[in-house]
């Protein structure tokens, strides 16, 4: 089977890492996996890990990234030369518009967020969550080529190299400017203070006001930690949408992470499950929080906190 | 002063809470081929209403600068659906539509891109239409993109707000790391997530009990010239199964009067200030 990877010539190692585990598909035999890698004059070609057989470079003259329908013309040149049954896109801009317009062009099928996909019976299995991550769906696709992206929150751990791979289609593309559409500016935003930290606490929906919120936050300052909460937590305006933790905000990895107050439903869940070390503190033993944890105090919090805080 | 006329509309739905279903309701099976999670109330899914708001302060902010607006709303659905339409109607909107249609799409968001291009082109061009980046339970993220290729306009997700210019509207958007500002020529389209800073209007009961005699106006697929059995084969996959996230954690409990010494020994090990920690 033919798969192909669209990739960025600066995509990161986490997506790079994700499109190759993705691309190896369980179940299916003798995979080919091509990597287009999208290259304009900032980058400078040969910085990117090869996780393909072979490649395929496609240049833009300009500086600014490529745009959707960008990608979308290099792709379908790509295509019209070999049959692609699955197409792999990074998740970050513009892999998503890409994917779902190609998937127009080709009269295929395209799913955004995949978690993975796998040859069964013969057949193309792609797996995704669905109900704000509280199932896993799977779909079986009936219409190919199939475009997918991967979602941000899984993390494949396999180590890329970087290898010499032949280069077998090389083309520049000097694309007009969008009369509809132009770039002003852009501000690169300064990382995210959860995401950069070491040690996170999180306060859940068992932090019920302003009182009860300035315990955790004392506790927090005098270990040196960020404070995140809950979407529940936000919704009452308890703390600013920059904290919200979860599918709907951010996906924090810390060394450790304290859950306070938190049931553990899964889009909050998805956020922090790739911490390295939890510590839950609910009162209930039965809330899904202490399944994901690594240490579980089943007590209320105010004793907690008073006792670690003497 | 800039004079200038728009006519937007804002694609909504009507999505169940999943906040209030207990964790040990997510079954499933033979039998119960989806969860059964009926009993939860509706509410408008959050991020179509933060695309409502974004089109309600471009109005507001320049309706005194020569800006003449309209902002309608649209959804599809059955009569259970004119709730949030008339929540809709109490925040601004100047008016309401119900595709009453009674099959839910779920994850076929070309089927829905169908519905919404049909209505655009059959009742009046739209300079802006603005949609959640996703909705409903299947969370695919997809019918804004769907509904830019079929419209053959662009697309600008994550738009963090709009202001009118003398060209066309600037555009605030997060693409990844980055805040871009961008000038678009209408018509276009644009989608909302989280919105830094956004906060909702609340309706006052005045404008409840005003918008609740309001009439909305109820389309078929017939009136948008749509058949139920073509566009439903629209669709490249099959919803095969569901399955649940696997524990992966064997949690260790502790007795509170032993918490001090762990919980120190593991801060100072996450501070990278000490290796190894013992439960």
């Amino acid at each position: 089977m033919n798969v192909l990877i669209v990739a960025h010539e600066d995509e990161r190692p986490e997506s790079l890492r994700r499109l190759w585990a993705a691309a190896n598909l369980s179940g299916a035999d003798e995979i080919r996996v091509t990597q287009c890698i999208l290259s304009r004059p900032a980058n400078g070609f040969g910085r990117t890990a090869y996780i393909s057989d072979e490649i395929i470079l496609c240049k833009k003259g300009d500086c600014h990234p490529w745009e959707a329908a960008q990608v979308r013309s290099a792709v379908r040149d790509i295509m019209q030369t070999r049959s692609f049954p699955l197409v792999l896109l990074g998740n970050h801009y513009p892999g998503a518009q890409a994917a779902v317009c190609l998937a127009c062009d080709t009269d295929g099928e395209s799913i955004l967020n995949a978690s993975c996909a796998k040859v069964s019976n013969g057949e193309l299995m792609v797996t995704k969550a669905v109900y704000a991550s509280n199932m896993n769906a799977v779909y079986r696709i009936k219409k190919k080529p199939c475009f997918i992206t991967l979602r941000n929150d899984i993390d494949s751990q396999i180590k890329l190299q970087i290898a010499n791979k032949p280069v077998i289609a090389e083309k520049t593309y000097n694309f007009t400017d969008s009369e509809s559409m132009i770039y002003l500016s852009g501000k690169k935003i300064e990382q995210n203070m959860l995401q950069s930290a070491k040690c996170v606490v999180i306060a859940g929906r068992g932090i019920r006001n302003t009182q009860d919120l300035a315990l955790v936050e004392k506790f927090a300052r005098s270990i040196r930690a960020e404070l995140g909460g809950s979407r529940p937590l936000i919704m009452n305006g308890l703390l600013p949408t920059e904290r919200m933790i979860g599918q709907s905000g951010k996906i924090i990895a810390p060394n450790l992470c304290i859950a306070i107050g938190v049931s553990g439903a899964a889009p909050l869940a998805a956020g922090i499950q790739q911490s390295k070390k939890m510590i839950a503190v609910n009162q209930d033993r039965e809330a899904p929080i202490f399944k994901i944890a690594d240490l579980g105090i089943v007590a209320d919090y105010h004793e907690v906190l008073a006792r670690v805080m003497r | 002063m800039i004079k200038a006329q728009i006519k937007s509309l804002v694609c909504v739905k009507s999505v169940p809470d999943l906040d209030q279903v207990p964790a040990g309701d997510w079954k499933y099976g033979e039998h119960l081929p989806e969860p059964e999670i009926g009993y939860v109330n509706k509410i408008i899914n959050s991020y179509d209403q933060n695309a409502l708001e974004l089109l309600l302060r471009l109005r507001d902010d320049y309706k005194d600068n020569g800006l003449e607006m309209k902002v309608h709303v649209l959804t599809i659905g059955d009569a259970k659906s004119v709730k949030i339409l008339k929540d809709c109607c109490a925040s601004g909107a100047d008016s309401c539509v119900l595709v009453e249609h009674g099959v839910d799409y779920k994850y076929q968001y070309q089927a829905v891109a169908a519905i919404l291009n049909a209505y655009s082109g059959l009742y009046g061009q739209y300079d802006i239409i603005m949609c959640g980046e996703s909705a409903g339970p299947y969370d695919n993220g997809q019918t804004a993109f769907a509904l830019s290729y079929t419209m053959n306009i662009p697309c600008i997700s994550d738009v963090q707000s709009l202001e009118l210019a003398e060209d066309g509207i600037n555009v605030v958007c997060k693409r990844d790391e980055e805040i871009c500002r961008l000038l678009l020529k209408k018509p276009f389209i644009g989608t909302a997530e989280s919105i830094r800073g956004l906060s909702l209007r609340l309706p006052t009961l005045k404008e409840r009990l005003m918008s609740s005699k309001k009439n909305i106006e109820i389309l078929t697929l017939k009136d948008l010239g749509l058949k139920e059995e073509v566009i439903s084969k629209k669709g490249g996959k099959l919803l095969e199964k569901f399955f649940a996230l696997e524990t992966v954690k064997d949690c260790h409990y502790v007795e509170v009067e032993n918490l001090p010494h762990t919980i120190e020994q593991l801060i100072e090990m996450a501070q990278g200030q000490r290796k190894g920690c013992s439960k």
